[in-house]
C-alpha cells in the first residue's frame, strides 16, 4: 500500500518533468517555431550520421576485408558517406552561426516581454513574501537560460542518446541477440542502487556548500573594502581565520566520511559495472563465438564490442540527462507558478477614475503582512484634507511607511478602508489613482536613462514640462552644464560614459519628478542618512517647493521637520498616539513632546538648560 | 628597430610565464607537496597504461586472426589486463574522491591563510587603488584553483607524453604516415581554434556593452529596489523598451561576425575532422587490402587515432594553459609580493599625553587634488574634540591618518611630541578605540565582536562592562547565550541578526572594551531614532569621561559637550574653538548650527 503510493508519486514527478520540458518547448515554439523544428531535425540526422561513420561504416569495412570486395567500392561507399556528412555539417555550421543566435534574440525577447510585464504588475506585498520573491529572482535572471538553452539541449541530448542506443541496439540484435541484456546493465544498477546515490550526493553537496559558504564568508571579510579599516585596527583576523580552520576541519570529515562511500559506489557503478563487466564481457563472448562456435566474424567481433559500450554508455547517458530534466523542471515549476500568479491589488470591475483635488480618508485601517500575525498597523483613522500637510513621526518600526505604502494602494488593507473623495479606493482605477502621487521615497532610484526619461518616468510630456520641473526643482543649471543637456544619460549602470552626479542633485532630479507629474499629493519619506547642516537645509528647501500647493504627507526622522507641517500624527506600534497640530501635541506635554525637547535640549540656548535642571 | 623591440618582450614574457608557473608551484610544494607528488604519480601510472590498452586492442585482434588460437590464449592476453585495470582502478577512485578533496581543501586553506595574513597588514591605500585591488581580489577567489591547476597540467603534460610516446611508438611501427596525418590535421585544427579565439575577443567587446545594457533592465525588474518606483510610476515601459533595442543591437553584432564564424566552423569541421578519418580509413583499407597491414593492426590504428589526435591537441593546449595562468599568477606575485609603504617604527608607545598634527597635506593616489590642506591640530589628555564639516571636507580622512591608516603626503602627526612613525604600528594602532562611520559587525560571538579578537574568560568583566556602557544590557539579557551567543547567520542557523542600532551599540562597545587612550567616533548616531539617540549619547557622554575623545559629527547638537571644535571645510580648518567662542565668533559654524538649531526654538 504504501509502496504503491510512491510509486504514484514518483510517476507524477516523471510525467510533470515532462509536462514542464514541454511546457518549455512549447514557449520557445511559439516564438520562433523555426528554431525547435531546425534543432530537433539536426539533432536526429547528426546521431544517425555519426552511427553510420561509426558503427556501421566500421562493420561494412571489416566484412568488406574478409570478403575481398574491391577496394573501388569501398572507397567510394567511404567516400558518399563522408562527403553527404561534410555537407551537413558545412550546412548546420552555416545555420548554428548566422540563423540560431538570432533566433535565440528573438525567442529571449518575446519571453522577456511576458515576464517583465508580469513582474511590473506583481502585488508589492510578494516582496515581502521571501520565498515568492526567491522563486521570481530566480525566474527572471534565468530564463532565458531555463527555457531556451537549457531545454534544447536537454531534448537534443536525450534524442541523440535515443537515437544511438536505437541503432546500436538493432546492430548488437542482428549479430548477437545475447548480449542486447548485457548493454542494460547501469539500467539495472541505476534502477536499483541510483536513488540511494542521488541522495548522498545531493547530502554531500548541501554539506559541503554549507561550509563553503563560512569559508566565503571569511574570504570577505579579508578583501571587501568595507571590512578593511576594521581588521587593520583589530586583531578580528585571528579570529577568523580560527573559523576558517574549524571548517577546514568540518570539510576534511565530511570527505573521509561521504567521501568514500562516494567514491566506493562510483568505483561500482561507473568501473565495475558501466565499464569492466560489460566491456570484458562483451570481448570474451565475443572471442567465443568468433572461435568456438564460429557463429561471427571478426568484423563483428569488433563492432559489437563498440556497440555494447555505445548503448551502455548511452543509457546512463539519457539518464543523467533526465535527472538535469528533473532539476530543470524544478526551476519550470517555479516559472509556471509565477506565470499563473493573479495580482490581488488590481483595478475592479466598472472602476472609475479620480476626479477633482482628493480628499484622503483612512477609516479603521488594519494591516499585516501575510503569513504574520501581528497587526503593523491597528485601527488607523484620520483624514488628509486637501492642500494639507502632515508629518508622521515615530520610532522606527512604528508603521509609518507601512502607512504610505497602503495610502498609495501599493497593499490592500486587511480591515477597513480608505477613501479618496468618498469613493473606496479599491474601486477606482489602479493607474490613475497611483498617479495622484508624487513620492520621493528614501530609498529613490536613478535609472541608467537620460534625465529627461528619469524625470518623466515613462509618462508622455514634452520637453519644456521636463524643463521647468528641472528649474523648479533647482537643478536645471546643473543639467545644462552637462555635454547633452537633458539627454545625458545617468549613471554609470551600463556606460562608461554615464554621468554621475551627487547624490543631492539625484534628489533633486527625483524631485523634478513630483513637479514633472504634476500631482495633487506629495509623499516623501524623509531620507535619514547623514547629510550635512547645509545641504539638509537646502534638501529641505527642495522638498518644501515641491509641496506648495498640494496636499503632502511626509515620513520625517528628524523632528524639526514637523514643525513645518499643518498636523503631526504620531505613532507606536503601529498605532496613532497623538494628532495635532505641532503647537497643540507640544501643549499637550505627551510622548511628541518629550521626543521633540530630548532633540531640541542642545540647540537651546545654555541658560535654558541650567533652569531646566 | 621593430623587430627588435618585438623580439626582447617574448623571451621576457617566456621567462616570465615559467618563473610564474614555478612560483605558484613551490607556494603548492611548501603547502601540500604530497598533492603534487600524488597526482604525478597518478598520471604517469595512468599514461602507461594508456598504452597498454592500444597495445592490448592490437594484440586481441592479431590473436583472432592467427590460425589455431583458443580461448586458453585470449583469457591469458585479457586477464592480466583487466587486473592491472581494477588494481589502478581502485587505487585512482580512492584518490580522486577521498585523498585529492582533502588535499585540495588543505591547499586552499593555507594559500589563504598567508594571502589573509598579507591583507591585513597590507596598506589600507591600496584598497583605492582598483588595479591592485582587482588582482587581490582575484588571489582572494582563485588562486587556489589556479594553483591546483598549474599542477594537474604540468603532470597532465608528463601525461600526454608518454602516452603519445607509446602510440606513436605502436602505431609508426604500422604505418608513420598515420601519425603525419594526424599532426598536420592537429596543426590545421589549431590554426582554425587560434582564429575562433581571436574572433570570439572581438565579438565579445563588440557585444558587451549591450549584454550590460540588457542585464540592467533584468536587474531593474526583478530587484526589490526598484518595485515600488516601477509602481508608483509607468517607468516599466520606458525600460522594456531600452532592453528591446539592447535586443535588436545583439542581433546586429551577431549578423556583423556570422559570416567569418561560418568560414572558421566550416574549416574546423571539414578540413580536420571528416578528412582526417576519411583520409586514415581510405589508407588503412588500402593497405590491408593489399595486404600490408593486419586486420588487427587496421583495429589498433583506428582504434589509438582519436586517442592520439586528443593527446596531440591537449598537449599543445597545455603550454597554452600555462601562458594562461602566468597572467593570473602574476596578479598573486604582485599582490603577495607588494612592500607596505606603511611600516612600524621600533619605539614603545608610552602612555598618551598629546596628539599634535603639524602642517598637513594628503592626497589619495588616485586624485591630484590634496584632500587635506596644511591642516595643524592639538589634542591633549581628556579632551573631547568635535571635528565638523561638510560631507567631503576631508574629517574622515583625518581621522584614518591620525589612526595611522595612510601616511601625509606632507608634514606629520607627532604622538607625545615624537613622529608617529617611529612607534610600534600595531601599539599605535591598538591605542585607538574607533567606531567607524560604516562600522561592521563580525559573524562571531558577541564577545568576540566586542574585543575585536580571540575570547578568553578572564576578559568577561570587560566585555559586560563595555556592553553595559554601550546601552546594550537590554538586547544583551534577550540573547540566548549571552555574550557566547553568535551574530548573524554566516555560521550559526540561530545566530542573531541584529537592527542597525544594535549593532551600533557593539560597534560603541569594541570602543570601550579596548583599554585605550583615545577614542574616535565617525558620526555614531546614523542609524538610531530619535529616543535612543538621545540615551545613547549620554551614555557615551557618560562613559567617556576620562578618555580622550574625537568626534565626527553631522548633527550639531553633540558638539556642544566638546572642549574644542574644529570645523572644516575642503580639507582646510576654517575655523576652531569652543562652542560658545565659535557662536560668538558669528563664523560658518554659528550660521551651520543655527539653520539646524532653529527649527527647533520657538
Amino acid at each position: 500500500m504504501k509502496r504503491k503510493k510512491k510509486d504514484e508519486r514518483d510517476q507524477m514527478t516523471f510525467k510533470r518533468t515532462w509536462q514542464n520540458m514541454f511546457f518549455a518547448l512549447g514557449i520557445v515554439w511559439k516564438c520562433s517555431p523555426l528554431r525547435l523544428i531546425y534543432h530537433i531535425l539536426s539533432t536526429v540526422i547528426g546521431a544517425l550520421f555519426s552511427f553510420l561513420t561509426g558503427t556501421w561504416l566500421t562493420r561494412y569495412i571489416f566484412n568488406a576485408l574478409q570478403n575481398d570486395i574491391a577496394f573501388n567500392k569501398v572507397a567510394a561507399v567511404l567516400c558518399g558517406i563522408y562527403g553527404s556528412y561534410i555537407v551537413f555539417n558545412i550546412f548546420c555550421a552555416a545555420f548554428n552561426r548566422i540563423m540560431t543566435p538570432i533566433l535565440k534574440l528573438k525567442v529571449a525577447k518575446k519571453l522577456n516581454h511576458m515576464l517583465f510585464e508580469m513582474v511590473a504588475n506583481v502585488d508589492l506585498s510578494c516582496y515581502d513574501d521571501t520565498k515568492f520573491y526567491e522563486k521570481f529572482t530566480m525566474t527572471i535572471p534565468e530564463a532565458m537560460g531555463k527555457v531556451d538553452d537549457f531545454a534544447m539541449y536537454l531534448i537534443s541530448w536525450f534524442l541523440d542518446g535515443m537515437v544511438h542506443i536505437i541503432t546500436n541496439a538493432a546492430i548488437i540484435v542482428a549479430i548477437e541477440p545475447v548480449l542486447i541484456l548485457l548493454s542494460f546493465a547501469p539500467l539495472v544498477t541505476n534502477l536499483i542502487f541510483g536513488k540511494c546515490a542521488n541522495k548522498m550526493n545531493f547530502k554531500y553537496e548541501a554539506d559541503s556548500r554549507e561550509i563553503g559558504r563560512s569559508k566565503d564568508y571569511v574570504n570577505r571579510v579579508f578583501y571587501l573594502a568595507d571590512y578593511a579599516k576594521e581588521t587593520h585596527m583589530s586583531s578580528i583576523g585571528t579570529v577568523m581565520v580560527r573559523k576558517l580552520s574549524e571548517a577546514l576541519k568540518r570539510m576534511h570529515s565530511l570527505i573521509s566520511k561521504d567521501g568514500f562511500k562516494r567514491g566506493a559506489y562510483y568505483f561500482f557503478s561507473e568501473y565495475l559495472i558501466d565499464y569492466c563487466l560489460i566491456y570484458f564481457t562483451a570481448i570474451i563472448y565475443a572471442a567465443y563465438c568468433l572461435i568456438v562456435k564460429g557463429s561471427i566474424s571478426i568484423g563483428d567481433c569488433i563492432v559489437i564490442s563498440g556497440s555494447i559500450t555505445t548503448v551502455s554508455g548511452c543509457i546512463s547517458w539519457v539518464s543523467d540527462t533526465y535527472i538535469k530534466m528533473r532539476e530543470n523542471s524544478l526551476f519550470l515549476d517555479n516559472m509556471r507558478e509565477f506565470l499563473a500568479y493573479e495580482p490581488k491589488v488590481t483595478t475592479a470591475e466598472n472602476a472609475e477614475k479620480p476626479t477633482g483635488d482628493p480628499e484622503i480618508k483612512f477609516d479603521n485601517v488594519s494591516f499585516r503582512y501575510d503569513n504574520t500575525d501581528q497587526d503593523v498597523l491597528k485601527n488607523i483613522s484620520f483624514t488628509l484634507n486637501k492642500g494639507e500637510k502632515i508629518a508622521l513621526v515615530g520610532a522606527n518600526g512604528a508603521g509609518k511607511s507601512t502607512l504610505v505604502k497602503l495610502m498609495m494602494r501599493l497593499y490592500d488593507t486587511t480591515e477597513g478602508k480608505i477613501f479618496c473623495n468618498g469613493a473606496d479606493i479599491k474601486n477606482l482605477e489602479l493607474e490613475s489613482y497611483r498617479d495622484l502621487y508624487g513620492v520621493v521615497f528614501q530609498d529613490y532610484r536613478i535609472f541608467a536613462m537620460s534625465v529627461r526619461n528619469n524625470v518623466l518616468l515613462g509618462y508622455d510630456r514634452d520637453d519644456d514640462t521636463v524643463i521647468e520641473a528641472l528649474k523648479a526643482a533647482g537643478v536645471y543649471e546643473r543639467i545644462m552644464e552637462l555635454p547633452e543637456g537633458i539627454d545625458t544619460i545617468l549613471t554609470r549602470e551600463y556606460s562608461e560614459d554615464g554621468t554621475v552626479l551627487s547624490g543631492g542633485e539625484y534628489q533633486k532630479i527625483c524631485v523634478a519628478r513630483v513637479f514633472a507629474r504634476n500631482a495633487p499629493i506629495v509623499i516623501l519619506d524623509e531620507p535619514s542618512s547623514a547629510l550635512d547642516p547645509i545641504a539638509e537645509y537646502e534638501m529641505y528647501e527642495n522638498l518644501l517647493k515641491m509641496c506648495e500647493g498640494r496636499s503632502a504627507v511626509f515620513i520625517s526622522h528628524r523632528l524639526s521637520s514637523a514643525t513645518l507641517a499643518d498636523k503631526v500624527l504620531m505613532m507606536e506600534k503601529g498605532e496613532i498616539i497623538e494628532y495635532g497640530s505641532h503647537f497643540e501635541l507640544i501643549a499637550r506635554g505627551g510622548k511628541y513632546a518629550e521626543m521633540f525637547a530630548k532633540q531640541a535640549e542642545s540647540y537651546i540656548e545654555k541658560e535654558g538648560k541650567e533652569d531646566e535642571e | 628597430m621593430k623587430n627588435k623591440k618585438e623580439k626582447t618582450p617574448i623571451f621576457k614574457k617566456i621567462r616570465r610565464t615559467v618563473s610564474n608557473n614555478l612560483y605558484i608551484l613551490r607556494a603548492v610544494m611548501r603547502c601540500t607537496p604530497a598533492y603534487a607528488i600524488l597526482i604525478m604519480l597518478q598520471n604517469v601510472t595512468n599514461a602507461l597504461f594508456n598504452v597498454y590498452g592500444v597495445y592490448f586492442t592490437k594484440r586481441l585482434f592479431d590473436l583472432f586472426e592467427t590460425e589455431g588460437v583458443t580461448m586458453g590464449h585470449i583469457l591469458s592476453l585479457i586477464i592480466p589486463y583487466l587486473i592491472a585495470g581494477l588494481v589502478l582502478a581502485v587505487i585512482d577512485y580512492y584518490l580522486s574522491y577521498v585523498v585529492f578533496p582533502k588535499l585540495r581543501e588543505t591547499l586552499r586553506f593555507k594559500l589563504h591563510s598567508e594571502l589573509y595574513r598579507k591583507a591585513q597588514s597590507m596598506d589600507i591605500s591600496c584598497y583605492d587603488d582598483p588595479e591592485f585591488y582587482n588582482s587581490f581580489v582575484w588571489s582572494m577567489n582563485t588562486s587556489d584553483n589556479e594553483a591546483a591547476q598549474v599542477v594537474e597540467r604540468l603532470c597532465s603534460i608528463a601525461y600526454l607524453i608518454i602516452s603519445m610516446a607509446g602510440i606513436i611508438g605502436i602505431v609508426a611501427t604500422i604505418d608513420p604516415l598515420v601519425v603525419l596525418i594526424i599532426a598536420i590535421c592537429v596543426t590545421l585544427s589549431l590554426v582554425f581554434k587560434m582564429l575562433g579565439t581571436k574572433l570570439g575577443v572581438k565579438q565579445e567587446t563588440d557585444i558587451n556593452p549591450v549584454k550590460r545594457r540588457k542585464e540592467y533592465s533584468v536587474r531593474v525588474f526583478y530587484l526589490a529596489d526598484y518595485a515600488k518606483e516601477i509602481r508608483t510610476s509607468r517607468v516599466a515601459k520606458k525600460v522594456l523598451d531600452e532592453y528591446e533595442l539592447a535586443v535588436d543591437d545583439e542581433a546586429c553584432v551577431i549578423r556583423k561576425f556570422a559570416k567569418r564564424w561560418v568560414a572558421i566552423h566550416i574549416g574546423q569541421w571539414t578540413s580536420v575532422d571528416s578528412i582526417q578519418d576519411m583520409g586514415i580509413t581510405l589508407l588503412l583499407v588500402w593497405k590491408v587490402m593489399s595486404n600490408k597491414i593486419s586486420i588487427g593492426d587496421y583495429a589498433a590504428v583506428t582504434n589509438s587515432v582519436w586517442n592520439l589526435y586528443w593527446n596531440m591537441r591537449q598537449f599543445i593546449d597545455a603550454f597554452s594553459g600555462f601562458v594562461e595562468s602566468s597572467m593570473y599568477i602574476e596578479k598573486y606575485r604582485t599582490f603577495l609580493e607588494y612592500e607596505n609603504k606603511i611600516t612600524s617604527g621600533k619605539r614603545e608607545l608610552p602612555k598618551f599625553k598629546s596628539l599634535k598634527v603639524l602642517g598637513l597635506d594628503f592626497a589619495y593616489e588616485s586624485n591630484e587634488e590634496n584632500t587635506l590642506k596644511c591642516v595643524d591640530l592639538e589634542i591633549k589628555r581628556g579632551e573631547k574634540i568635535a571635528i565638523v564639516g561638510y560631507n567631503g571636507a576631508g574629517k574622515t580622512t583625518l581621522i584614518k591618518l591620525l589612526m595611522r591608516l595612510y601616511d601625509p603626503s606632507k608634514g606629520h602627526i607627532e604622538y607625545n611630541g615624537r613622529n608617529i612613525k617611529d612607534y610600534k604600528l600595531d601599539e599605535y594602532r591598538n591605542n585607538f578605540g574607533t567606531i567607524f562611520q560604516d562600522y561592521k559587525v563580525f559573524a562571531a560571538t558577541v564577545a568576540e565582536n566586542v574585543l575585536g579578537g580571540e575570547y578568553t574568560p578572564d576578559k568577561e568583566q570587560s566585555v559586560l562592562d563595555a556592553l553595559h556602557r554601550a546601552t546594550f544590557d537590554d538586547k544583551l539579557s534577550e540573547l540566548p547565550n549571552g555574550i557566547h551567543s553568535n551574530l548573524t547567520r554566516e555560521f550559526d542557523e540561530e545566530g542573531v541578526n541584529l537592527s542597525g542600532g544594535e549593532a551600533q551599540k557593539i560597534a560603541i562597545a569594541r570602543a570601550f572594551a579596548r583599554d585605550c587612550d583615545l577614542i574616535i567616533m565617525d558620526e555614531p548616531s546614523s542609524a538610531l531614532d530619535p529616543i535612543s539617540e538621545y540615551e545613547l549619547n549620554h551614555s557615551i557622554k557618560e562613559n567617556s569621561k576620562d578618555k580622550t575623545v574625537i568626534f565626527i559629527s553631522h548633527r550639531l547638537s553633540t558638539t556642544r559637550m566638546a572642549d574644542r571644535i574644529y570645523m572644516f571645510e575642503d580639507g582646510r580648518i576654517v575655523e576652531q574653538g569652543s562652542h560658545d567662542e565659535l557662536m560668538k565668533l558669528g563664523g560658518k559654524y554659528a550660521y551651520m548650527f543655527n539653520l539646524q538649531a532653529e527649527k527647533y526654538k520657538q
